[in-house]
């Protein structure tokens, strides 16, 4: 099991270089100089920017060596300053920003995460039990709804039926009493009051897509000779169906971590802009649109490392409750 | 017939399947018994019913597809009680209680039929626990005592070990472990062998016959192979597109089989020695589906087929004593009522 | 490692124990097998239905419009919809269906312009009607739309109008075009791309192979909007809507070619062995020769599926950047960018017809993905339906 997981984790670094290419790619996209650009930007607010600020800067960012001498500078100043270089938007260092927004992210992605599998799991079980049935059926129309309905639009399709029928915004993760408050149970309680929205917005394609599959998968199990071994023995029909037949069946399940989680995160990203929640996507968003491109490619990189840790971590969890590949990884 | 020795006895029984084509007659009135400590085969090609028989005598037909429309289950276990299995519910207690510990079952395909996340021990602890309400610790032991009775070497490591790292041969002692872990006194053995090689097959068939001896129990075994029935039983039933056509003990069948299909059945397997050609039965198992009502249904591929065969089904003729025959061409025979 | 990148959308791969006489017949019966069980499949039957409408709806948008869908109407800022009737409001049932004129007042609070059906204009709504000339397709020009009403002074709005004043309903139509074939276009690309690399991979195997597969594997797994935003916000804000549109088109399908490409690549995998393919070789063919002959109808149906279920993808991705404002810009018209136009919580509580084109969106990846389910169910020779 160790050496699996030493394994899985050395195959992630190339992963981890190739995205921060990616990533630096971002950074080194837009044309022009943009030193200049960042200057214009510090004398419009007002700021004189001397001969040794123009020169530190350079040297900072190695501005006027070749790309691939950029590109390692940028990732050397990362792990060893975890410096991500400057937001001129905001006209502070990147890596606070994030320190400020992706907890936000991190929280709402992992929320909605575990409500996606606590909802398809043991809607699949019973869709696939009672196949054909009303219920079934029912499931399948939200499903294939879910998978259709673009999530940014049900956000808006939410926020307007709250606003126009109940008179309530949910937008937001707090209210406003609470916005710039510091840490107490009351506004983490008032967070929880408003994360449902931007969970169930976020999570509906996830949760349509894994139902079908848990479905599926679950049908292929309940046919399968060891359900009949176990009905033989005597077993409750209910447990034949929970501890055989799904616990077979959530394996495939778990492995598809690494397939809903980047929709997660993606979905965080444009539904965040639409629910005006404090997280990565907003500041993405705008970082995108004025070019404040340290900024935006942090966060790219930043995401994207995210997703593959929790695809990692999730193929690591799979070897550990699944017999079959725990023993064929080590063998 | 009466009998103190009767374990268990079909009577009439059918068990239909309702398809979206149509209704599927796979067990259409089948009447044979089971004695105490006896081996009866069930033999025939696939499809004509064995398999079906088994599960609806462990009540484990799934509806709505399919369902016991008629005849009795009658078992009469060790405790004097008699029931008929056809009138328990299939989820109820009762039958729970009489699946897996009076009655168990093996199958056909040891690759599957064993859960792949769960061990071997745990998979037989399972059923110990369930149905002699033993802890936890006195089920492992009562698995090692298993798995060691079915020849595993290294009980106590193995137990522990999943049914990938069993072989196919091991993975059968392990469900003949698990099957017999209650102490039952019937055993369905399913095709016991058909998915294994020729030598596990032979291990196999010996260990079921050591079993039957060690735990007294009777065991039912169905199959394609006539020559695992010669290894195995005591009687045999040969059975064609849901009905048994005949019934002898196994030396019967052998040597004076009567009916046209289990002759078939027998010039088809090779013996080694014998001169003569192959002769398979011509044609194949006809679509359930499509079978016309009261007629001979093995009639199209019989060599003594006779105009009767496709306008009457024949009545059950005893031949001899214990031998029956379901075939026009023992009429004058005596009758024996269904 | 295998499970962590096996996606649900990926049809299984049947075993390859093909002889060399059977492929010629199989492949013309399994195709004619296909056809026959995705007609059973009434709901993938429904949505061809549907989508072929939606596709002349998009070809000839101008007949099916009401309105030039960029003729603002300065009279007529977020007017409501004009439902069409039966039932007037004195009880008379009307065997043509017509609309009410539309009054409107000012909110001498607000200044916002309030509307109200006017009782006493009545407008037959009428078919064939006689418009201003307009541009049908290519070089036709025509006159007659599809629906209208006769009146100088009222135009019709079937689905209200936006800030500028335009027709949502013909904007609605108009913007069929963009976003329906942004998908196809895009899902060509992606076909291109994936058969290209996935024929490689498959073909070539080794160290080629290696890196294609984790190249796939890292773009996979990266969160797709992040990228796209990064990507189309790098397009020069003075490209013309034209180039702005094969842009977004490449960029969709960046991304979309990693399922093709796996499929590709499976399947050369599984039939590269086969006999007939090396008696090809060793007949002299060339190796275009036997991919074209013999491999490509034999995965076909599985390419098929594959991007049928890849086409919706890109739809939302489209409409999703558009919303966003990082995608096609005004004028361009299409879903998204009159989605656009409902970034504003305040606009859509005052003026929700304007989350209207939204439900286009939903209908056209529904009948995407249920026609890709029922060619996957068809072409699934194992598949229990």
């Amino acid at each position: 099991m160790l050496s699996y997981v030493i394994r899985r984790c050395l195959i992630m670094i190339p992963t981890l270089v190739v995205i921060s290419m990616i990533a630096f790619g971002v950074i080194d996209l837009p044309p022009g100089d943009y030193l200049t650009s960042y200057i214009v930007q510090l004398e419009s607010q007002g700021a004189q920017v001397t001969e040794e600020q123009v020169e530190s800067l350079k040297r900072r960012y190695a501005l006027d060596q070749p790309l691939p001498l950029r590109y390692v500078n940028w990732i050397w100043r990362i792990i060893r300053y975890q410096d991500f270089g400057q937001s001129w938007n905001w006209n502070r260092p990147v890596a606070g920003l994030l320190a400020e927004r992706l907890p936000f992210t991190i929280a709402i992605s992992l929320t909605t995460l575990i409500f996606t599998y606590a909802a398809a799991i043991p809607i699949g079980i019973y869709s696939a039990v009672k196949q054909y049935s009303w219920g079934d059926y029912l499931f399948t129309t939200i499903g294939f709804l879910g998978l259709a309905i673009p999530n940014f639009l049900l956000a808006l399709v939410l926020m307007f039926i709250f606003y126009r029928y109940f008179g309530v915004s949910i937008g937001g993760l707090f209210s406003p009493e609470y916005r710039d408050a510091a840490w107490s149970f009351a506004k983490f309680w008032d967070m929880m009051s408003h994360l449902w929205v931007p969970i169930i917005v976020i999570g509906t394609a996830g949760t349509a897509g894994l139902i079908r599959t848990m479905r599926a998968v679950m049908l292929d199990e309940l046919s399968k000779d060891y359900v009949q071994t176990a009905r033989a023995k005597g077993l409750k029909e209910i447990r034949v169906i929970l501890k055989h037949a799904a616990r077979v069946a959530i394996n495939p399940i778990i492995s598809l971590v690494g397939w809903t989680l980047p929709q997660i995160i993606s979905g965080e990203a444009i539904v965040a802009v639409v629910l005006n929640l404090p997280t990565t996507g907003p500041l993405l968003l705008q970082a995108l649109l004025t070019q404040d491109m340290y900024l935006a490619g942090s966060f790219i990189f930043i995401l994207s490392a995210l997703t593959v840790i929790g695809t990692l971590l999730s193929d690591i969890l799979l070897a550990w409750i699944d017999p079959r590949i725990r023993y064929d990884k080590e063998a | 017939m009466a009998n103190k020795d009767l374990l268990l006895s079909l009577e009439d029984l059918k068990t239909h399947f309702f398809s979206e084509n149509g209704l599927v007659k796979a067990v259409d009135g089948v009447t044979f018994d089971i004695e105490r400590g006896e081996s009866v085969g069930v033999v025939g090609e696939s499809g004509c019913g064995k398999s079906v028989t088994s599960l609806s005598i462990m009540q484990l037909i799934r509806r709505p597809r399919g369902d016991i429309v008629g005849g009795k289950i009658l078992f009469n276990p060790e405790d004097g009680s008699s029931i008929d299995i056809t009138k328990l519910s299939p989820g109820g207690r009762q039958m729970r209680s009489i699946r897996g510990n009076q009655i168990s079952m093996i199958f056909q395909e040891p690759m599957t039929s064993l859960n792949p996340v769960y061990t071997i021990g745990n998979q037989i602890m399972e059923a110990v626990m369930l149905h002699q309400r033993s802890t936890k610790k006195q089920a492992k032991e009562r698995a090692v005592e298993m798995l060691t009775k079915v020849g595993i070497p290294a009980p106590l490591q193995r137990v522990d070990e999943y049914p990938h790292q069993f072989s196919g041969g091991m993975r059968q002692r392990a469900m003949i472990a698990m099957a017999l872990s209650c102490d039952p006194e019937f055993l369905i053995a399913d095709e016991p062998t058909t998915a294994l090689d020729v030598t596990i097959e032979a291990q196999i068939l010996r260990l079921m016959k050591d079993i039957q001896q060690d735990f007294g129990v009777s065991i039912m075994i169905i199959t394609h192979d006539l020559g695992v029935i010669a290894e195995m039983a005591q009687r045999v039933n040969v059975m064609y597109t849901g009905k048994i056509v005949e019934q002898a003990v196994t030396d019967d069948i052998y040597h004076n089989a009567k009916h046209p299909y289990t002759q078939g059945l027998l010039q088809s397997i090779p013996t080694i020695g014998r001169k003569q050609r192959l002769t398979p039965i011509r044609g194949s198992v006809p679509n359930l589906l499509t079978l016309p009502s009261n007629v001979c249904y093995f009639a199209p591929r019989c060599p003594h087929a006779m105009e009767i065969c496709s306008k009457q089904e024949p009545p059950l003729y005893e031949i001899d004593e214990g031998h029956t025959c379901k075939c026009w061409l023992y009429e004058g025979s005596k009758e024996v009522s269904a | 490692m295998l499970t962590n990148t096996t996606l649900p959308p990926e049809p299984e791969s049947p075993t390859a124990e093909t002889s060399w006489e059977d492929v010629g017949a199989k492949s013309l019966s399994q195709g004619q097998l296909m056809i026959r069980r995705f007609r059973r499949h009434k709901l993938a039957m429904g949505a061809i239905v549907v989508l072929l409408i939606f596709y002349t709806v998009a070809l000839f948008a101008g007949f099916f419009a009401t309105a030039n869908p960029v003729q603002r109407n300065s009279a007529y800022i977020y007017a409501p919809p004009m439902i069409p009737r039966f039932i007037d409001s004195e009880g008379n049932f009307h065997l043509r269906p017509f609309v009410y004129g539309l009054e409107s007042t000012v909110d001498p609070d607000t200044w916002d312009r309030i509307y109200k059906p006017d009782h006493d204009e009545i407008y037959p709504i009428r078919f064939f009607v006689e418009t201003d000339e307009y541009n049908l397709l290519g070089p036709i020009n025509a006159s007659r739309r599809l629906v209208g009403i006769e009146s100088e002074n009222q135009p019709l709005f079937l689905f209200g109008t936006d800030s500028l004043g335009r027709d949502v309903f013909s904007r609605v139509i108009h913007g069929t075009r963009i976003s329906l074939s942004i998908g196809l276009v895009g899902v060509f690309l992606s076909l291109v791309l994936g058969l290209l690399i996935g024929g490689v991979s498959g073909l070539l195997s080794g160290g080629v192979d290696l890196v294609i597969q984790r190249i796939i594997e890292i773009l996979i797994s990266i969160p797709q909007i992040p990228f796209w935003m990064a990507l189309s916000a790098s397009l020069p804000a003075h490209w013309s809507p034209i180039q702005t549109y094969f842009a977004i088109t490449v960029l969709l399908s960046l991304l979309g070619w990693t399922q093709v490409a796996r499929v590709v690549r499976g399947k050369f995998l599984s039939l590269r062995e086969i006999d007939f393919v090396s008696a090809s070789i060793a007949m002299g063919a060339n190796d275009f020769w036997v991919i074209v002959k013999h491999l490509i109808p034999n995965f076909f149906s599985y390419v098929l599926v594959t991007i049928t279920l890849t086409i919706p993808a890109m739809i939302l991705g489209e409409t999703a950047l558009s919303f966003l404002g990082i995608g096609l810009r005004p004028p361009v018209v299409s879903w998204g960018v009159l989605l656009q136009q409902a970034q504003n919580m305040r606009t859509v509580a005052m003026r929700p017809w304007l989350l209207v084109p939204g439900i286009f969106v939903i209908i056209a990846v529904m009948a995407f993905n249920f026609v890709g389910d029922g060619l996957r169910d068809a072409a699934d020779p194992y598949s229990s339906k």
